[in-house]
Parts: C-alpha cells; sequence; structure tokens
C-alpha cells in the first residue's frame, strides 16, 4: 500500500498543479507531498531493513533495502528542490502557463524517478529510466532561450541514444537469461540464472548496458550532453539529474553486475572499474579547467559516479557498503551545492568563476554559505562525503584490487584542490571594481531558496558529524541486499 | 509444418532482412526529410513482417502480438505524430546538410557492417539459423544510425536516427529473445511513442525560435 502511496503523490501534485490556482499555491501543495514522500520513504527503509522485500505485486513491484535507501536520497533531494523551485518561480519572468508545466514536469519526472527502485522487472527499469529523461526535457529548457532548446535537444537526443543502445544490451542479457530456462526477467530470477549464464553474450550484454546508462549518467567519454545541459537547466533541475546521475544509475547498474556476478568468465567488474576510474579520472582534471562554477558542480557529480562504481566492484562487502554510502552522502549533499550555487547566481547573475569574486564582502551569509556547501562536495570534513570518501579508501586499501583505490585516492585529492582552488576564487577576494553589481542583493533571494538550503545543510552536517544507528543497521542491510556470497 | 515450408519462411525472412539493412543505408543517403522519414516507415514495416515470420517459425503468440504493437506504433502512429508535432519542418524541400558528403558516409556505414558480424561473431556458437541473420543485421542496423545521427546536422533526420536505433535493437531482439515478456515491447512502443511527440514538440520550439531546425552539435562544449 505504502509503495503505491509514493508513487501516487507526485500524480496527486501533478493533477493539482494542473488546476487554475495559483502557481506559489501550487508549488507548496507539490512541496508537502513530496515531505509525506520522504516520511513513506524512512517507514519503508524502516520495514525493508530486516532484510525482507516490502512486496506489492509479486516480481514486479517491490522494495528491498538497497532500494529503500536510494527512493529515501531521492525523496529528500525532491523536497529541497520543490522548496527551492517555488521561491525560483516566484522570482522568475517567466508567464504563468510555463511556470504551471515546470510544475507539471517536475512532479511528471518525480513519479518516474521513485519508480526506479520500486520496479523488479528489468525492462520496466529501463523504461523507467528513459522517461525520467523524456519529463525533463522540458524542465531542461525552461528558460525557453534558443541556447536552452538547443541544450535540451542535445540533453534528450543523447540519453535517448543511450537508452536506445541499452535496450540492445538488455535484450541480450534476457536472451542469455532465457537460454538457461528462466523466463521472468527480474532481480532474482538473473541471478538464479547467473551461474549459468554464456559468458561471451553477458559480456557484450553488460558492455552495451553499460555504455546506454552510462551514456544517461554522462560518464567520460560519453558525457557530451553535460556541459552546456547543466549551464542551462534552473538550479534546482541540476541537483536532480544529479541525483539521479549519482544514485538511480549506479544502482541499477550495481544491481545488474552483482546479480551476474557469480557468472563463470563474466569480466562485468573490470569494466566498471574502467569506465568508474577514467569518470573519476577525467572529470577530476575537467573541474581543474572548468570556468563556470554550474558545470565545475556538473563534473564533480561524474567524477562521484565513477567513484560509485568503482568501488561498487572492487569486489568486498565493506567496499560495497562505503560505496552504497557514497551513494548516500553525494545525493545529500549535491543538492546543496546548487542551492547554494543558485543563491550565489541571484546574487551576481553571472556563472563565470571569473565574475563572481569577493562572496564574503558582499554577503556575509551568502559567501559562507557557498563556502560550505563547497568544501562539503569537495570532501572536507565535519561535512558527510569525508568519512564515506575515506571508508572507501580504507576498504579499497584492504581489498586485493589496491590499484583502483589508489587511483581513487589520486583522483579525490585532485578534484579536492581543484574544487577549493575555485571556490577561494570565488569567495575570498575583493569583489573586482570593473564589474559592479550585475545581480540583485541579497534582500531580493526569496526566502523559500533560503529555506531550502537550510534544509539541505542539516542532513550533511549531521551525518558528517555521527552516524545514527539506524542509518549503520540500513546500510548493512542494504549491502546485504546488493552483494551475492562475497566475503 | 512441412520443411517446405519452414525453408520457405526463413528464405522470405532472409530477403526481409536484406532489406532492412538496406534502408539503415538509405537513412545516410536520403536527401530529403520526407523520405526520411519514409524509409523509416518503411524498415519498420520491414520489421513487423520479420517479426510475423519469426512468429511462424517459431510458433510464438507473443510474437505476433509484438507484431501489432510494432504495426500500430511504428508503422500507423508515429508518421503521424511526426506529421502533427512537426509539421513545417516535415514537408520542407530542402537538402539536409551533411557533416561528411553521402559516398564517403555509405563506405563508413559498410565498415560499421563489418564490424557489426565481427562483434557478433563470439556470441553466434550453438545458434539456429535465424539468428545469425537477424543478430549482425541488428547490430549493424545499429552502429549505422548511431553513426547517422552524429553526421546528421538537423533535428528531425537525428530523430529518426534514434528511432531506427530502436528498430535495429529490436530487430536482433526479436530473433534473440521471443519469449521477451510482453510488457518490455510495451513499455518500448510507449516509450517510442512519447519520444517523438516531445522531441517533435521541442524540434519545432527550436524552429519557431532560431528560423532553422539545425542544432549544432557540440558547438558549446568546449571551455571558451
Amino acid at each position: 500500500m505504502l509503495i503505491w502511496l509514493i508513487l501516487i503523490l507526485p500524480l496527486l501534485a501533478l493533477v493539482i498543479a494542473a488546476m487554475p490556482i495559483s502557481i506559489a499555491l501550487a508549488g507548496w501543495i507539490s512541496v508537502l507531498t513530496a515531505l509525506l514522500d520522504v516520511v513513506i520513504a524512512v517507514i519503508l527503509a524502516g520495514e525493508a531493513s530486516h532484510g525482507r522485500a516490502v512486496v506489492a505485486v509479486a516480481h514486479w513491484v517491490g522494495i528491498d533495502s538497497f532500494g529503500s535507501l536510494i527512493l529515501l536520497v531521492e525523496t529528500v533531494g525532491a523536497l529541497t528542490a520543490l522548496i527551492f523551485s517555488t521561491g525560483f518561480l516566484s522570482n522568475h519572468a517567466a508567464p504563468t502557463g510555463r511556470k504551471r508545466r515546470y510544475l507539471l514536469w517536475f512532479n511528471l519526472f518525480l513519479f518516474a524517478l521513485y519508480a526506479v527502485p520500486l520496479l523488479r522487472e528489468i525492462a520496466l527499469i529501463w523504461l523507467a529510466l528513459t522517461l525520467t529523461t523524456l519529463f525533463s526535457v522540458f524542465l531542461v529548457s525552461f528558460e525557453h532561450t534558443p541556447a536552452a532548446l538547443e541544450a535540451a535537444w542535445k540533453y534528450a537526443l543523447l540519453t535517448i541514444l543511450g537508452a536506445a543502445i541499452a535496450i540492445l544490451g538488455i535484450l541480450l542479457l534476457y536472451w542469455a537469461q532465457s537460454r538457461v530456462g528462466l523466463t521472468l526477467f527480474t532481480w532474482s530470477q538473473l541471478k538464479a540464472s547467473a551461474p549459468q549464464l554464456s559468458p561471451a553474450i553477458l559480456n557484450v550484454a553488460f558492455l552495451l548496458i553499460l555504455i546506454g546508462f552510462g551514456t544517461k549518467a554522462a560518464l567520460i567519454p560519453f558525457h557530451a550532453w553535460l556541459p552546456d545541459t547543466y549551464s542551462r537547466a534552473p538550479f534546482p533541475i541540476c541537483a536532480m539529474l544529479s541525483i539521479l546521475e549519482s544514485a538511480a544509475i549506479p544502482y541499477v547498474l550495481l544491481r545488474i553486475a552483482a546479480a551476474v556476478e557469480p557468472a563463470p568468465g563474466a569480466r562485468v567488474d573490470q569494466w566498471l572499474i574502467l569506465f568508474g576510474l577514467v569518470s573519476a579520472g577525467g572529470a577530476s582534471l575537467l573541474i581543474l579547467q572548468t570556468h563556470e562554477y554550474k558545470r565545475l558542480f556538473a563534473y564533480s557529480t561524474i567524477e562521484n559516479a565513477g567513484i560509485i562504481l568503482t568501488a561498487g566492484a572492487m569486489g568486498s562487502r565493506a567496499i560495497e557498503r562505503a560505496a552504497i554510502w557514497q551513494i548516500i552522502s553525494h545525493s545529500l549533499t549535491k543538492p546543496l551545492v546548487f542551492y547554494a550555487a543558485g543563491v550565489v547566481f541571484f546574487l551576481t547573475g553571472s556563472l563565470r568563476i571569473s565574475e563572481v569574486r569577493g562572496l564574503l564582502s558582499r554577503s556575509v551569509w551568502i559567501g559562507a554559505a557557498m563556502m560550505g556547501a563547497g568544501l562539503a562536495i569537495a570532501g572536507a570534513p565535519p561535512f558527510d562525503i569525508f568519512p564515506s570518501e575515506l571508508a572507501i579508501l580504507k576498504a579499497g586499501m584492504a581489498s586485493p584490487k589496491l590499484w583502483p583505490a589508489a587511483l581513487l585516492a589520486c583522483f579525490m585529492i585532485i578534484s579536492f584542490c581543484a574544487i577549493t582552488y575555485h571556490l577561494f576564487r570565488m569567495v575570498l577576494g575583493k569583489p573586482g571594481a570593473e564589474e559592479p553589481s550585475l545581480g540583485g542583493s541579497p534582500a531580493a533571494i526569496p526566502r523559500s531558496c533560503i529555506i531550502a538550503l537550510v534544509v539541505a545543510a542539516l542532513p550533511v552536517v549531521v551525518l558528517g558529524l555521527y552516524i545514527p544507528a539506524p542509518l549503520a543497521h540500513w546500510l548493512a542491510a542494504a549491502t546485504a541486499s546488493l552483494g551475492g556470497g562475497r566475503p | 509444418m512441412t520443411p517446405d515450408k519452414v525453408a520457405w519462411i526463413r528464405e522470405v525472412s532472409l530477403l526481409d532482412a536484406g532489406c532492412f539493412l538496406l534502408c539503415s543505408f538509405g537513412l545516410i543517403a536520403a536527401a530529403q526529410v520526407l523520405g526520411c522519414m519514409r524509409i523509416y516507415v518503411i524498415q519498420s514495416l520491414l520489421l513487423t513482417i520479420d517479426c510475423v515470420l519469426l512468429a511462424l517459425d517459431y510458433h510464438s503468440w507473443d510474437l505476433l502480438a509484438v507484431a501489432a504493437i510494432y504495426l500500430i506504433a511504428k508503422v500507423l502512429l508515429i508518421p503521424f505524430l511526426l506529421r502533427r508535432t512537426a509539421r513545417q519542418a516535415m514537408i520542407a524541400r530542402r537538402e539536409l546538410q551533411q557533416v561528411i558528403n553521402v559516398p564517403m558516409s555509405l563506405l563508413i556505414a559498410l565498415a560499421l557492417t563489418v564490424l557489426a558480424y565481427y562483434l557478433v561473431g563470439p556470441m553466434l556458437v550453438h545458434t539456429g539459423v535465424i539468428i545469425h541473420v537477424n543478430l549482425p543485421i541488428g547490430f549493424a542496423s545499429v552502429l549505422i544510425a548511431v553513426y547517422t545521427i552524429t553526421v546528421r546536422r538537423e533535428a528531425l533526420p537525428q530523430m529518426l536516427g534514434l528511432l531506427a536505433i530502436e528498430n535495429g535493437a529490436f530487430f536482433a531482439g526479436i530473433a534473440v529473445a521471443p519469449t521477451f515478456p510482453l510488457v518490455g515491447e510495451l513499455a518500448a512502443a510507449f516509450d517510442i511513442l512519447i519520444i517523438v511527440m516531445i522531441l517533435g514538440v521541442l524540434s519545432t520550439q527550436i524552429h519557431h525560435l532560431s528560423g532553422s531546425t539545425e542544432v549544432g552539435m557540440l558547438s558549446e562544449l568546449t571551455e571558451d
């Protein structure tokens, strides 16, 4: 019942937003439904953590502890993104019709996003992931400028291209499974058939799925759509796309990899580590040379997706747990960073790092928020990414695969230095004389944007300081539900 | 079924597969949007026919249902939706621009076909004759369609390239996974319809705002 409610609530918000009520009211009703979804996700995570999946329809709809954690971070991200959106919309000069459509598409997008961890049938999960792209196309093009439309086109074209390649991989994977004699295409049946899968088919199938979904997650070298899309999309959309890329898609990839891992001759772990390392390394170098702070954080999402995929494939229970932890901490932190960046944009009116100088001297609060959020995403203590990255490195050093762990450590250090370098340039220093106030004053920032910032900051700070016992328990249960018979 | 009939079905499906691949080449060579769309519809029709032939060969009711889904979604609804959402761009009688000229592109497509046969080779151990035909041709069609998207400069041909990738994937899919859950097929059909609607609307918006449907891929990628 609760599982259905998760999916019904966004649709309910959508219907209400379609009615002729004011945009602000429609926005806050969407926030309310998102809040209810968070509560339900917490309850589901509690139920699923006992090691038993919560099932709505056998074989088709249900959630286990790994899925429930993904659902939880999705709902939390959606809540803050919607709060931020109400402020963003109230400040925006777009016509009412377009603002209303923003809320409609946003709720549809949430519906598809929540469906990913709730579905058990792999073809349907593929559908849900593709729908997240389709429903977010008009969110990306919200500004309705030629540049925004072109960015949306690129985003849609390349990610759908990825989805089409992924479906070929999924069909091949099903072929391999059906040759064993199991015809239901669910996680459990895939796992059951794994020891007898043909390695020749399995490896090609997984590679196609990895390339396909990797395009959607903007793994390097399939990230061509990402810089434009993130530059043009509204800030809350960037936050949601980041959660999609670094939580929902790694969830699916790690699930498939864990399910087929017992197959003899399977090379899925090597593929994941290769693509993960290339993405983490490439993104940390891209961070170094970027000129826009929005893109900076977009590249950091790729880096984290790479870290998560690498860590998830390195083969010990401890590092899988750390990878899931990293999914959670990154998905909680990244929205915060985009909200801080959004507030900075409201203040300065510029996306270029070189044009945003001396934030601290212009507004102490905004400067401090940007500094805190930036340090959090860079992985500095006392924020929540620090302990999860540390856990990955610790478990990596103890695992038999030492060199990926060593490379990950290098990439983490590079990106930490690069992010803090750009951050200090933005926050400290004196505002340049040649560029007077491009944008508004701190007073012009909508209150709900500040609320979103505070709400998003809470878990980042709290989880950086200590891990509550239930969460530690959920993490262990999620690792157990992912892993096969690993030590 | 008599052996004669089986042989007949296989020969027709072989011919169908050849024409299917030819359509992929045609998508690269077509000079106008309307031509691209016609070739896409023909390719979808060939996919549907192949599906019916396979249904007879495998004695599968599921595949017949799949053929019906293809017929409704790809052969009938997609052209209809495209004409509705992107009418202007569709009927424009202009030469399409292409980054690499047609003869060169056709040569590259040929190379991609050879590559596809090479790639699927290891998978074809202990498989039937139908898979031997459909799998490499499906793979080749996917590769050629990906290439088409990268060389086309305008919105609608790019979108038709996307749809052609899906055709290629399912051309391979119906042979290797005839028992693929029907819900998966329905999901894919539903998905492409939404793709057509959303991308159609988006391309029309681009057309209105910038006066052409040319989308300069990768133009803003570099950090200036």
